[in-house]
């Protein structure tokens, strides 16, 4: 009997969730868009509403579900049912918003349960752009008792979306390997 | 201070490191006030450290920590400059309080033909680039470094590490500098050359470069300030969306930011070679995310935990359909 696995992509409206999905799935992304109708949280003219969905075929016959967020955080609760049972959630950040780390709070805390069993990246984008750092996001983190990865990303880059993937996996593998070998 | 790395950088004046244990501060300060006068006076350039591990060790034979010190040091085939309590003071590798500018530059130069003559030796003609980069980064009171490749000039500055360089740094960039000579100079506070080197060029993060010469450019050694049993943990992940994706490097960061480890049970724990290892500690030490931690751990059998995780599997299939090399 096939399987299924969920990865969840969130972060503030216009952060490139879409995008990212679009980079790795195995067919463009099926998004449930409206026009936008909280122009002062971004200028663009559509954003999603529902869920963005995307899916990578595994061998066996099993699949890695992939779903967007919808960005606005009114649909809080539906963040908090899509990750029971996921495998891990990749938070995309853009660093040219007024108030990134802001940004990030509202979904770093609705994510905690996934952050604390270390399945939690971040990805940052135009990361060279705003005056947040690499360093001010981790230690940002580190203040909240998290040590996720946080990376420079243009999510319109499939490499740079398989480095958030590849680092979460590598997060997964080593709390497993800690869990394991502690084992009497 | 300039500090080249090149294949011919064994016939040009070293960057050595020297430091001092057993006697008291005035004794202390006095060298160090010598040392700041010899510039081009020796062979080698030598810079003070605070560290114990260092190219040259001044003890007091009075002392008996230092003498402790002193037996690892030569173990280690390093020279020691000897204070005595008592007797003659004939040997070239001896030295008396109140140090003279003439007997220490003797002491000196003879510290520099066995340092040599060691590297001669075991076939190592000089310290790598990434050997060469930490100690100048570390020098106390360095403001800057200017960095010299090709035709390329830029200014790293170090509290920062960001680089001021005249194109961006993306890989194709950073393999050019590795290709070849780099050349190293330390400016401090004040220099006028702080304001004129790489005028213009934009502010941009150091991290790949750093990482890059870590990797490649070790020489195959570890930096002598991280001591084989020592255990390390990461303060942050290395920003690899800038540096690049390679799968060894994201396991040694992902166990590195769950548990301190040493070289020797982070080679374990991932199942990479020690020299894989070794040369990410050394990126990681340069880029300044490395840290040292007293954490004990308990060692497992080697891929002991393979196979028993519930989502060992699944994994292992995500990178299979990706096309991902797994690292363990």
């Amino acid at each position: 009997m096939s399987r299924e696995y969920k990865l969840l992509f969130a972060g503030p409206m216009g952060a490139g969730k879409t995008t990212a999905i679009g980079a790795i799935s195995d067919h463009a992304p099926i998004a449930t868009e409206a026009l936008n109708s909280d122009l002062a949280q971004h200028s663009k003219t559509h954003t999603t509403v529902g869920f963005d969905y995307g899916e990578v075929a595994l061998d066996g016959g099993d699949r890695l579900r992939l779903y967007g967020m919808p960005g606005q955080s009114r649909f809080d609760f539906v963040w908090k049912v899509a990750s029971e049972g996921a495998l891990g959630v990749v938070l995309l950040a853009d660093n040219t918003r007024p108030d990134p780390l802001a940004d990030l709070a509202v979904y770093v805390e609705a994510f905690r349960p996934l952050a604390d069993a270390d399945a939690m990246v971040i990805g940052i984008g135009r990361s060279q752009q705003g005056t947040t750092s690499i360093d001010d996001y981790a230690h940002w983190l580190s203040e909240r008792g998290h040590a996720a990865p946080v990376f420079s990303v243009d999510v319109r880059r499939r490499d740079d979306v398989l480095l958030l993937l590849e680092a979460l996996l590598s997060q997964i593998e080593t709390r497993e390997l800690f869990a394991t070998s502690s084992q009497p | 201070m300039n500090v080249t790395a090149g294949p011919s950088a064994s016939l040009r004046p070293q960057l050595r490191r020297i430091s001092a244990i057993g006697f008291d501060w005035r004794a202390e300060v006095s060298l160090k006030e010598t040392l700041a006068l010899l510039g081009g006076k020796t062979t080698d350039r030598w810079q003070y450290t605070e560290d114990l591990v260092a190219d040259v060790l001044v003890y007091d034979a009075g002392n008996a920590l230092a003498q402790a010190v002193v037996r690892r040091q030569i173990a280690s085939g390093h020279p020691c400059i000897c204070i005595p309590s008592t007797g003659d003071a004939g040997d070239e590798l001896v030295l008396r309080y109140p140090f003279g500018a003439t007997r220490l530059i003797r002491c000196l130069d003879y510290a520099s033909t066995r340092l040599t003559g060691q590297s001669a030796a075991t076939g190592d003609g000089s310290d790598s680039v990434c050997q060469r980069l930490d100690v100048a980064m570390r020098t106390p009171g360095a403001e800057a470094l200017v960095l010299r490749s090709g035709n390329h000039e830029g200014l790293l500055w170090v509290a920062s590490q960001r680089i001021a360089w005249p194109v961006s740094l993306d890989l194709d960039e950073c393999a050019r500098i590795l290709a070849g000579d780099v050349e190293i100079e330390v400016l401090h506070r004040g220099d006028a050359k702080l304001k004129s080197t790489a005028a213009g060029a934009a502010l941009q993060s150091a991290e790949p470069l750093l990482w890059a010469i870590g990797i490649a450019r070790s020489g195959g050694h570890p930096l002598r300030r991280l001591p084989a049993g020592q255990r390390y943990r990461l303060r942050r992940w290395p920003d690899f969306g800038v540096i690049g994706r390679r799968s060894a490097d994201l396991r040694c960061a992902a166990l590195l930011m769950q548990r301190a480890l040493s070289g020797t049970e982070l080679a374990s724990f991932s199942g990479l070679p020690i020299g894989v290892v070794q040369v990410f500690l050394n990126a990681a030490a340069l880029c300044g995310v490395l840290v040292a931690d007293a954490e004990r751990v308990v060692m497992p059998a080697r891929g002991a935990a393979s196979g028993r995780s519930p989502f060992g599997s699944v994994l292992h299939r995500i990178r299979s359909a990706f096309a991902m090399t797994s690292a363990a």
